[in-house]
């Protein structure tokens, strides 16, 4: 069960000319399936880079990445991008919705890619946009935008929800409502959920933390009593 | 403006070097089009300007019927405005040159105006050499000899054989042109050049001046200065005409006094010498009667005298036989001694003596007799000889009047010459008159036509290129102008970058397209019109005032357009710039009010046709864009077909006869039976015909065609009347059929009346029955009972060949029949109008190759905008999991449906384009057919598309390299 998602020694090198930067270096750690994993770093610690790598949107230069038990680190740029099509759903901090689409198409474009897609509306419903099928993007509010992306990313049944910053460019009350959201679907639907944030605060509501300083991970660990996100204060 | 914002200009312009690129060659495409077809013409013109200058060609050019001597020539030379006057002669002949036969037009050349060109050889030194036109014969014709074929009349030429010692261009013919004659098939082939003592001829057959003013060739200015002297110069002609008319009436009326004097004077001597031989005669008659008369009288005595003296004799012998009987009876008896017996015997030697004398009286009387038998022999013969020298004198009188009846008769004839000697008949020529010349104008102006049009698209599309980058070049710097704005910096500093980098694209575009486009747009189309007027290399201009026109002009689209961008950004407060823009909300548009349209389709493709709809400015540059492209596409694959048809079109559906033959002579019945039995064996068929150049005029429009007039139905077979699919019966006595561009030049429908002139100026009517296609020269068809009147004889024949026969030979087989002159394979003609299209090809593939650019830029500046426009949107459908080939069919389905829209839009633009452009291009002896064929518009469009594709090929890169983490950036 601890090992839904293995980080083993990855590194990344960005080579730009005759400049190496190290954004990532010797990361470890597990994740296990269904759970909630927030990780967190300060800006610049390598919270994107070890996101691109997860979401099969860049290499490694070291190591393994296992998801389920399938190394990526070895995948080619079309097993890649089947991947990302089967396996992930993304949610982005700044929705990333297609404007010209409607809230349902925007769903739809997904789940279209899916081999083993939920049925759009009944997703939207589930987030609270039954209404709103219709809608195009700029008639919605920030926080319905991003819950439109989590029912894109949640109705093409993924195995591992990534989720880059969901309430960076959204207000308090409406980013906790975001997180209750991601947090109730994945005990619901039992899916792994990866958050990777800089607020540390939303490390309680995780079933398990990693954080990450200047490359490389300072702590991984399990919280045994992950609250409610509703209890959090930050 | 300090060094750090200079310096974030030069890397803008780095970093988006292709949004650079796109900037200034779509205003190098446009500038150079607009420039380059706008200088073409006066290109041309300066090319002609200069070659006509340096030959001096006339201004203008004075016929009259009567010719010129020095004197008038002097005279004409005199006259205000008139800077130097040339006589010089000329003629049209057929001449042999190296065995064929040519119909060329001979002129003297001229000491100071119209000098030749030499190509090869040397200008005539000796009266007996000659120059030919380079345009029918090179260097290797230099050294043979030419031979003036013989004719009834007079000779205009001083020699028989001419030898050519050079090749040369008249500025006199500056096209292919070298007009008719009324000999061969009346077209003249070639001209030559000999000194004017080359000729026989004691007055010159026309004088050329040249005028003082000078003004650039074909400007308004010239116009004016010809104006001005062309009356002045006309009535100068007449009065030296008809001073030279007098003065030749006058002579020629003292001359006639004079013979009449003289014919008065022999009159009178005849008739003085005639009574005197009568006279003569009469009384030598009187002589010879009186002497007949004397004889008879002397005859008649004689005779008188005879018969008495015979009746004397015959009483004196009876008186001397009773003498001598009495004697005897005396004697008888003795009585001899008697008195009676001396009585008697006395009176014996009395009758004796006395019969003696009577017979000496006779005798004497026969000789009187013989002697009047002399005398009457004698008046025989007087009378004889009498009667001889009355012949004589009457057949001398018969003579002598016989010839003072033809001198009668040659006065009364010179009188009747001298009442009917008519005033001269004088004409004033302008250059315009000038078939070369006025060739070559039309012609540039073709040019000029075509660059009224297409720049005009060119530079809407540059202007719709520009203001969309710079639209969102501006909307991606907002971010950046906002902080300036923060920073302190002024709208007008700030600006400035925007203006500087689409300004310094556009002039660099500008000046690239302007001297590239005045270089090879003229070239080209030089190039071209190289076959019809290969006169000199072509002059480049600098025109200053379009320089200007085209900095100005991409200085609009391009500054002009960013400037609109900016404006509407720099009105926002810095805070506002400084947040991202609010993304443009989704719209739903009309396409989905159909529902079962909509419904059926994916949504990536309802938010490809959102997107379409949605940008509106985008839509209406891509459609223009791409419709112009290949609007242009088939505008030029278009000009190609009308172009490369007509030849067919003309020569499979219209002239379908094998060979024209033409004949020295008029060929009536039997003649044509020969010549028919003559090549039984490779005539398939024939029909006789009279085919000559005639001017056909209504209210205000003269123009030249070829008349063919037939007198049998048959004709249609071998020339192919029709009106589209429709065929037109052979025109009826009193009515005629002409061809469609003869028929829009005068304005006549069908059942109009068009005056029709003849070479020798006589005119008759014919009403239209008939307008046919034609594409090749211009026809008039008549019946030949219309013409019948003026026994213009049927001189030319078309002719089928046998299927299996060679036409060549064919023709050369003809040739050698009695009175053929010379034989035309239809075939040739093909061939040589099929070349001159081809010229025209060159411009054809230049519009094409410009579409082509066009449609490039326009494609991948769009293309571009588009992905940098959405590269976020792009970013997060790869990490949605889209393949590379689902994202570029995602971006570029829209290019796809544009395009297809743009077709939609570009095929009638093309088609109306086209007809424009054919309304344009008149060469004088080609009428256009305007059709597009069915393969162009394929061409086009999959041409248009391939343009997409290709585009796409090249984004398709640009769209894979887009880092997927660009989606989890923020909106911008």
């Amino acid at each position: 069960m601890d090992d839904f998602v293995v980080f083993d020694g990855v590194g990344k090198i960005y080579r730009s000319g005759e400049v190496e930067v190290e954004a990532l270096h010797d990361v470890s750690f597990t994740v296990g399936k269904g759970e909630i994993c927030v990780i967190v770093g300060q800006s610049g610690a390598g919270k994107t880079t070890l996101l691109n790598i997860l979401g099969g949107m860049d290499t490694l230069t070291t190591g393994h990445v296992i998801l389920e038990g399938q190394d990526i680190s070895g995948y080619s740029q079309k097993r890649l991008a089947e991947y990302r099509r089967h396996e992930i759903g993304f949610v982005f901090q700044f929705y990333n919705l297609i404007p010209n689409l409607t809230v349902l198409e925007n769903v739809e474009i997904a789940t279209q890619l899916s081999k083993n897609p939920m049925d759009a509306a009944t997703v939207l419903r589930q987030v609270g946009l039954g209404e709103r099928l219709k809608n195009f993007p700029a008639q919605l509010s920030g926080g319905e935008q991003q819950r439109v992306a989590i029912a894109r990313a949640l109705a093409k049944n993924p195995l591992l929800l990534l989720c880059d910053e969901p309430t960076g460019a959204l207000d308090y009350q409406t980013g906790k409502s975001i997180l209750s959201l991601l947090q109730e679907t994945a005990r619901k639907q039992g899916v792994t959920v990866i958050i990777i944030t800089h607020n540390s605060a939303l490390t309680a509501m995780a079933d398990r933390i990693v954080r990450i300083k200047s490359g490389t991970v300072t702590e991984a660990l399990l919280n045994p009593h992950p609250v409610p996100v509703e209890k959090i204060e930050w | 403006m300090n060094s750090s914002m200079l310096k974030n200009i030069v890397r803008e312009i780095r970093g988006t070097l292709g949004r650079f690129l796109a900037i200034l060659a779509i205003i190098a495409l446009g500038v150079g089009f607009f420039a380059g077809l706008k200088v073409t013409r006066p290109s041309m013109i300066e090319t002609a300007d200069k070659y006509l200058a340096k030959a001096n060609l006339f201004d203008f050019r004075l016929l009259s019927s009567l010719g010129y001597t020095e004197k008038e020539v002097e005279e004409l030379s005199e006259l205000d405005g008139v800077e130097y006057a040339e006589g010089a002669f000329f003629a049209d002949a057929v001449f042999s040159v190296g065995g064929e036969e040519r119909v060329m037009k001979a002129h003297s050349l001229t000491e100071k105006l119209n000098r030749l060109s030499l190509v090869a050889g040397r200008l005539p030194e000796s009266a007996e050499e000659c120059v030919l036109d380079s345009r029918s014969f090179g260097e290797a014709d230099i050294g043979k000899v030419i031979t003036v074929a013989e004719t009834d009349g007079e000779s205009p030429f001083a020699f028989r054989e001419y030898r050519v010692c050079g090749i040369a261009s008249s500025p006199c013919y500056l096209n292919l042109e070298r007009g008719n004659t009324k000999l061969g098939n009346g077209t003249i082939s070639a001209f030559l050049y000999l000194l004017p003592e080359g000729f026989d001829s004691e007055v010159y057959h026309e004088v050329y001046l040249t005028l003082t003013e000078k003004a650039p060739l074909l400007s308004e200015d010239y116009d004016k200065i010809v104006d001005k002297i062309r009356d002045k110069a006309s009535d100068k002609n007449s009065e030296v005409s008809l001073a030279r008319y007098s003065s030749l009436k006058s002579d020629a009326e003292g001359l006639l006094a004079s013979a009449k004097a003289e014919y008065e004077e022999g009159k009178a001597a005849y008739l003085r010498e005639k009574e005197e031989a009568e006279e003569e005669l009469s009384r030598t008659l009187a002589e010879l009667d009186e002497k007949e008369e004397t004889l008879a009288g002397q005859e008649q005595t004689l005779n008188d005298a005879i018969s008495k003296l015979n009746a004397a004799k015959e009483t004196l012998t009876a008186r001397l036989e009773e003498t001598e009987g009495q004697l005897a009876v005396l004697e008888a008896s003795g009585a001899t001694t008697t008195e009676a017996y001396f009585t008697l015997k006395a009176a014996r030697e009395e009758l004796s003596r006395t019969l003696e004398e009577t017979d000496a009286s006779l005798t004497e009387a026969e000789a009187g007799l013989a002697a009047v038998e002399e005398g009457k022999k004698l008046l025989a013969e007087g009378r004889e000889s009498y009667n001889e020298a009355k012949e004589k004198a009457e057949a001398s009188f018969a003579e002598a009047e016989e010839e003072l009846a033809d001198a009668e008769k040659e006065i009364a004839d010179r009188e009747d010459e001298i009442s009917a000697f008519a005033e001269p008949a004088v004409y004033l020529f302008t250059r315009d008159d000038n078939a070369g010349y006025s060739c070559y104008n039309s012609d540039t102006k073709i040019v000029d036509g075509i660059s009224r049009v297409f720049p005009v698209f060119f530079f809407l599309v540059a202007a719709l290129v520009c203001t969309t980058t710079m639209t969102r070049m501006v909307d991606e710097g907002r971010t950046q102008i906002g902080t300036l704005k923060a920073l302190g910096y002024r709208s007008t500093a700030i600006a400035a970058k925007y203006l500087i980098y689409s300004g310094s694209a556009a002039l660099i575009g500008c000046v690239l397209g302007f001297f590239l486009g005045t270089w090879l747009f003229p070239l080209a189309i030089w190039k071209a019109y190289d076959i019809l007027y290969g006169f000199a290399p072509l002059e480049y201009v600098f025109d200053p005032l379009l320089a200007a026109l085209s900095v100005v002009v991409s200085l609009l689209c391009s500054v002009g357009a960013t400037a609109l961008s900016c404006r509407s950004e720099f009105t926002k407060v810095p805070a506002e710039l400084i947040r991202p823009k609010a993304p443009k909300p989704g719209k739903r548009i009309f396409l989905e009010r159909i529902p079962f349209f909509w419904r059926s389709l994916s949504f990536l493709r309802k938010v490809s046709l959102r997107n379409i709809f949605r940008y509106k400015r985008r839509l209406f540059m891509m459609i223009l864009g791409i419709g112009g492209c290949s609007a242009l596409l088939l505008t030029g694959l278009g000009l190609r077909d009308s172009i490369s048809g007509i030849v067919s079109a003309q020569f499979d559906r219209i002239t379908v006869y094998d060979c024209m033959v033409n004949f020295g002579e008029s060929m009536d019945g039997e003649k044509q039976k020969a010549f028919l039995d003559q090549n039984a064996e490779t005539l398939e068929d024939a029909v006789f015909v009279w085919q000559g150049s005639v001017d056909l005029m209504t209210e205000g429009a003269t123009r030249s065609v070829t008349a063919v007039a037939s007198g049998e139905e048959k004709i249609t077979k071998f020339i192919q009347l029709h009106d589209g699919d429709t065929p037109i019966p052979a025109p009826k006595k009193g009515e005629c059929v002409v061809d469609r561009k003869t028929a829009e030049t005068l304005g006549v429908k069908v059942g109009d009346t068009l005056r029709v002139r003849d070479i020798d100026l006589r005119e008759f009517s014919v009403k239209v029955s008939g307008i046919c296609d034609n594409y090749v020269y211009s026809y008039l068809f008549l019946s030949y009972d219309t013409v019948a009147d003026y026994d213009y004889g049927f001189r030319a024949a078309y002719v089928f060949i046998k299927e299996d026969c060679d036409q060549h030979e064919a023709a050369a087989g003809m040739m050698s029949s009695e009175g053929v002159v010379n034989v035309t394979v239809n075939r040739d003609i093909r061939e040589r109008v099929n070349n001159m299209m081809k010229s025209l090809n060159f411009i054809v593939w230049l519009v094409i190759a410009c579409a082509s650019a066009l449609a490039f830029v326009v494609l991948f500046n769009l293309s571009n905008i588009n992905i940098t426009e959405r590269v976020r949107e792009i970013a997060t459908i790869k990490v949605l999991g889209f393949y590379p080939a689902e994202t570029c069919a995602y971006v570029f389905r829209e290019n796809l449906i544009l395009t297809a829209f743009g077709v939609l839009f570009g095929m009638p633009l093309g088609v109306l384009l086209h007809r424009f452009v054919m309304s344009c291009i008149t060469i004088d002896i080609v009428s256009f057919e305007n059709v597009i064929s069915p393969l162009s518009f394929l061409a086009a469009i999959l041409l248009t598309f391939l343009f997409t594709l290709t585009v796409e090929l090249v984004m398709r890169k640009k769209i894979n390299a887009i880092p997927m983490a660009e989606s989890l950036k923020s909106a911008e």
